[in-house]
């Protein structure tokens, strides 16, 4: 008997084993009746809650079903392979793309990890995989599959963990393959063109290299009879000038003077030739120097006023104001205005050549323009396209009838390009043509004034902020040849300092803004500046710590002006009056034409045949104040007796200048940059204007630079 | 559980973690488990039928353990026969049952204690049944009963008169020879169960768990029914019961429903789950918070991590397989995992239920054993019961819950669960 109906009985007073009167059993009656009616209305109240609850789950499961859909045709309507995975790599999911790439059915898909049928070997663990889904999303590039055991497909692969609801362990990542075949065939045309061109490159550099070695081989092989050619047929005629004008000795002359020419002319062809080669193999080396624009026109126009007549041409110059300097190699810019004088003047007849520079100052930079116009033939628009081209000229006839390699003006543009300007081009058929050179030049504030009269004097920078100093230093320098240039404190005199490139440095301890030794500083980390020798000026005997600073000498205040002359001769007038200079070179014309072209009074010269001989020469008579070497000598070549002079405490101020038929690679130039003080080729200039460059050096003492880097 | 004629009846596979009765697979239970489990079969398939179904499994599952036992003794007649089917079933923990009256023409079988009725008054008081608990005795009965007369299987027609918890005495069951055999249900041998054994899983602090279970398995082997057949320990009564008895309870009762009444299958999968939930919170706390316990893993730090190191002893403990954590994050994921548990061979062995993933005991517990971990303060742990149950799970602010993602029935290498907030 169920517990609740006992209950209800005994709650009446009724015994289930024994019948009840009538009145009992209305009153059980009543009980149960009431009973009934309360449980057909909790019925009632639990059928409506079900229903209420059954409606409310109904409206969840379709608002569900719908977002479930909505996910679901997202999924399955994307072109990529889609699979939902848990964290350990598992396949809950995949989408249609994803099922037909493989040859099993959804059914044996799922529940499969994802790196076992990719075959993704870096991550073939399921605590990998899930160490990989905590650190965010990651690809697999490279992922191959085999369709059908056959065709082999590439695809890409992209993991993104799902970011958790609740806490920080992601526990699902999905995995998108995008097929890749197509693009990854490109990429591997593309990685075979490129590893064919780069074959082709490399092709291409053995084949310049071999081109650029053969060139440089054949310059020393042609420069070196070349040099003997021509020194001894300048030597021939001033032999034959000195004689008498017999009708013989004339005829002579005319010859010489042929051969010297045709010499020359040779000469300049190699130089073209090699000059392209070097700037196509990236192997060419400008200086960077100051170089004055008027006295530079001043030469070139003093040297091609004669050629200009020869055509009944009139040369003509007209120069802007304050024209200043600018920063390039002074004998490659010589050689584009050269080569730009020349082409006029070859190409114009009873016409005029203008040479027009003007500078044009701009907020950072100036831009110094070189225009050489003509009233020429002139070029038609077809010669004008290719008028840069190496071994164009106007038409192929002008080579024969005007001569020139046709490599001037390619050489020339390449050049400008090399120092940051340009070379452009104007002409008309018939109407002339105007080339114009283009460079930038530094436009520093307030030096407009020094940047013209310094010329090739020597200069003496003062920086110093006491106006008291200044005015007994321009005093005490007024009688010399010096030139004095004054900065106000040590700011102004290091942008001075790199404006001017002076010659000595006399520098205040004491400034405002940038004291001594922060200037000092300064210089010595600057390339081009560190070689100049500074004296300081102090009011304390600090000799001792301020020499160790890096400090050439040092002059206590108040200044004594035979002790300042004293101090500044010993860095800019030369130790003996009479120079000697030691040539080192193996070939023996060579030897004899500098020594007879060198020969003068105040020189005394002295030629080793060789590196060996050389140092031995030194060790003997140590008072040489300049070195003319070789670089290509049996024996003991010019890099290793540079090397051994320079590890000798006495050699290493003495200035050495190369005078070499080889040409240099990069690595070579860099060295002789820091330990000589200038680089000539063989046949690059006149022994007059060697002498010249030489006695220049010679007053103008380089400092080594080793002593600079080794305090 | 020992009794003088039964050693080496029940051996451990250690590794895989399940306990054997002769060769048949056997696990422990606590009251709370099995009346919850009874009340779920009973609500699913309604009181009659669920009767008849625990009354078969019982018979079923036992049949093949009790013959074993048997033979193993060579019981030389009837009484003997008799008497060693009731000291087995009393060592087991579910009581002492008095088969003195029975004769070939059947006849009362009785006992005073059963571990269901008295775990009803255990868990419930005053509280009196509306049905009787006896259908795993009634079930044992009828196979003790066969083999004891040499009957066929599944003939012995029993009835239960008399109910300890429908505040009867004694609890009285009425026996008979049948004629016809009813069908019977399929059980599991050791063999079968280590056909389907999975590969050994990379788990946290593995060698010490095992290292505690087997500890652990030391002392309950020293343990057996008192002189009422019941065991009790823990705060809980506890029993020996065959494997194969829930396997069929759960894939018949789902089974059922899911051909006679769809709708009511999840919510039955969620009463299982709960029976789960319910038998790891309460016994592996009941375990967790004893003296005993206390003497095998000295003292406790009240850390998360050890407690879920111990529960998962606990279960290796009584045989549900070799649960394990792969992977915990406080507060966010715990990852349970086992190679098998005993409620999978059943499915896998006879493809009963193998849509769903079976382990629902391992479920629910996993969800219990996290929050034993992560909730319970074990510097003063609470006394584990029904209150504690209501006010720490059922009514907890934190939602912890745990959801099968690995399942051998369906194919799996593992079991694993997640349980997460």
């Amino acid at each position: 008997m169920h517990p609740d109906f006992l209950k209800h009985l005994r709650a009446q007073g009724l015994d289930p084993a024994t019948a009840p009167d009538q009145q009992e059993w209305a009153q059980f009656c009543d009980t149960i009746n009431a009973q009934f009616h309360e449980q057909e209305r909790q019925r009632y109240l639990l059928e409506r809650t079900l229903e209420t609850f059954d409606h409310s789950q109904r409206q969840y499961e379709t608002s569900l079903t719908q977002a479930k859909e909505a996910a679901e045709m997202v999924f399955q309507a994307s072109s990529d392979a889609l699979f939902l995975l848990d964290r350990t790599g598992r396949i809950l999911d995949i989408n249609e793309a994803g099922v037909a790439l493989f040859s099993a059915g959804e059914h044996e898909l799922l529940h499969t990890q994802i790196f076992d049928l990719l075959a993704l070997t870096d991550m073939g663990s399921e605590r990998e995989f899930s160490r990989r889904a905590q650190e965010g999303p990651w690809g697999n590039e490279n992922v191959v599959i085999e369709l059908d055991g056959e065709e082999v497909r590439y695809f890409s692969c992209r993991f993104s963990p799902v970011e958790p609801v609740r806490g920080k362990i992601v526990r699902r990542v999905v995995c998108a393959l995008r097929d890749r075949t197509t693009q990854r065939q490109h990429e591997q045309r593309l990685e075979e063109l490129n590893a064919q061109m780069e074959l082709t490159r490399d092709e291409a550099v053995r084949a310049s290299e071999t081109k650029s070695q053969f060139l440089a081989n054949m310059s020393h092989e042609l420069r070196t009879p070349l040099n003997a050619i021509v020194g001894y047929s300048e030597l021939m005629l001033e032999d034959f000038e000195l004689e008498d004008e017999s009708a013989q000795v004339i005829q002579q002359i005319r010859d010489l003077r042929k051969i010297l020419s045709a010499a020359h002319h040779l000469l300049s062809l190699i130089n073209d030739l090699l000059d392209l080669s070097r700037i196509e193999a990236g192997k060419f080396n400008l200086a960077r120097e100051r170089v004055e624009l008027k006295p530079l026109i001043d030469e070139v126009m003093e040297f091609f006023i004669p050629i200009a007549r020869r055509n009944d041409n009139t040369l003509r110059v007209s120069l802007g104001a304050s024209l200043g300097w600018v920063r390039g190699d002074r004998m490659r810019l010589k050689q584009i205005l050269a080569n730009l004088l020349s082409n006029a003047c070859k190409f114009t007849h009873e016409g005029t050549i203008t040479l027009t520079v003007t500078r044009e100052h701009h907020p950072h930079n100036d831009l110094v323009r070189l225009r050489v116009e003509d009233t020429g033939i002139g070029m038609s628009p077809e010669a004008l396209h290719d008028i840069f081209k190496p071994f164009v000229q106007a038409d192929n006839s002008s080579t024969r009838l005007f001569g020139g390699t046709g490599l001037g003006l390619t050489i020339s543009r390449r050049l400008c390009r090399l120092m940051g300007g340009d070379l452009s081009v104007e002409s008309t058929q018939g109407g002339g043509s105007s080339f114009e050179v283009e460079l930038l030049a530094p436009s520093p504030p307030g030096l407009e004034a020094l940047s013209n009269p310094l010329g090739e004097d020597v200069v003496v920078l003062l920086i110093d902020d006491d106006p008291i100093t200044q005015e007994i230093v321009k005093r005490q320098l007024a009688a010399s040849t010096l030139q004095l240039i004054i900065a106000s404190d040590g700011v102004e005199g290091l942008m001075m300092a790199r404006a001017i490139t002076p010659d000595v440095i006399l520098l205040d301890m004491l400034m405002p803004r940038m004291d001594g030794p922060q200037v000092l500083s300064r210089l010595r980390e600057d390339d081009a500046l560190k070689q100049i020798p500074v004296v300081l000026i102090s009011s304390q005997d600090l000799e001792q710590p301020l020499l160790a600073m890096g400090v050439d000498d040092f002059l206590l205040k108040p200044l004594d002006r035979s002790h300042l002359l004293h101090v500044l001769d010993r860095f800019l007038l030369p130790e003996h009056a009479h120079h000697r200079i030691l040539i080192v070179e193996d070939d023996a014309d060579v030897r004899e034409i500098l020594s007879r072209t060198l020969d003068r009074e105040d020189i005394t010269l002295l030629a080793a045949r060789d590196g060996v001989e050389g140092l031995e020469l030194l060790d003997q008579e140590p008072s040489f104040d300049l070195v003319l070497l070789d670089l290509m000598m049996p024996r003991m070549d010019g890099f290793e007796f540079l090397r051994r002079l320079r590890q000798d405490e006495r050699w290493q101020g003495l200035p050495v200048v190369i005078l070499t038929a080889k040409t240099l690679d990069l690595h070579e130039t860099q060295l002789l940059e820091q330990h000589v003080s200038r680089v000539y080729s063989k046949g690059e200039m006149s022994h007059g204007e060697l002498e010249r460059e030489l006695r220049l050096i010679m007053q103008k003492k380089k400092r080594p630079l080793l002593t600079r880097a080794d305090p | 559980m020992s009794t003088p004629h039964q050693d080496e009846f029940f051996s451990w596979d250690h590794d895989a973690s399940f306990l054997y009765a002769g060769g048949n697979p056997v696990c422990f239970h606590c009251h709370h488990y099995n009346l919850f489990i009874q009340s779920t079969v009973d609500d699913a398939l309604g009181a009659p039928a669920s009767a008849k179904l625990r009354q078969e499994a019982s018979a079923d599952a036992w049949r093949p353990i009790l013959r074993d036992f048997l033979a193993r003794h060579e019981a030389p007649g009837i009484g003997a026969r008799l008497e060693l089917a009731s000291a087995l079933y009393a060592s087991a923990g579910h009581g002492r049952l008095d088969l003195s009256q029975l004769s070939p023409a059947g006849g009362i079988a009785s006992a005073r204690h059963l571990h269901h009725s008295d775990g009803w008054k255990f868990a419930r008081e005053a509280e009196r049944s509306r049905h009787p608990m006896g259908a795993v005795a009634a079930g044992y009965l009828a196979t003790a009963f066969e083999l004891a007369y040499d009957l066929e299987p599944g003939t012995a027609r029993v009835t239960q008169t008399a109910c300890t918890a429908q505040g009867d005495d004694t609890n009285i069951f009425t026996l008979a020879p049948g004629e016809q055999a009813r069908a019977l249900h399929p059980t599991l041998t050791r063999a079968q169960m280590q056909a389907h054994a999975g590969a050994r899983l990379d788990a946290l602090h593995d060698a010490e768990i095992d290292r505690i279970s087997r500890e652990f398995r030391a002392m309950l082997a020293g343990i057996s029914g008192d002189e009422r057949g019941l065991v009790e320990g823990f705060g809980i009564l506890v029993t020996l019961t065959p494997t194969s008895y829930y396997n069929i309870l759960c894939t018949r009762m789902l089974d059922t429903l899911q051909r006679e009444h769809p709708r009511l299958l999840d919510v039955s999968e969620q009463m299982l789950y709960e029976a789960g939930r319910l038998c790891g919170f309460n016994t592996f706390g009941g375990v967790l918070r004893s003296p005993e316990w206390e003497s095998i893993v000295g003292e406790r730090t009240g850390e998360a991590m050890q407690t879920l190191a111990h529960t998962c002893a606990i279960a290796r403990s009584f045989g549900f397989g070799r649960w394990s954590i792969s992977e915990y994050y406080p507060e966010d994921l715990v990852i349970f995992c086992a190679p098998m548990t005993y409620e999978d061979p059943h499915a896998m062995e006879y493809g009963e239920s193998a849509e769903r993933p079976a382990c629902y005991l391992f479920t629910g517990a996993s969800e219990a054993m996290t929050r034993l971990a992560e909730e319970v303060t074990w510097e003063h742990p609470p006394r584990f019961g029904l209150d504690t149950y209501e006010h720490l799970v059922k009514r907890s602010q934190q939602g912890w819950r745990a959801t099968q993602t690995r399942s051998r029935v369906r194919g799996d290498a593992r079991d694993e669960v997640h349980v997460e907030p």
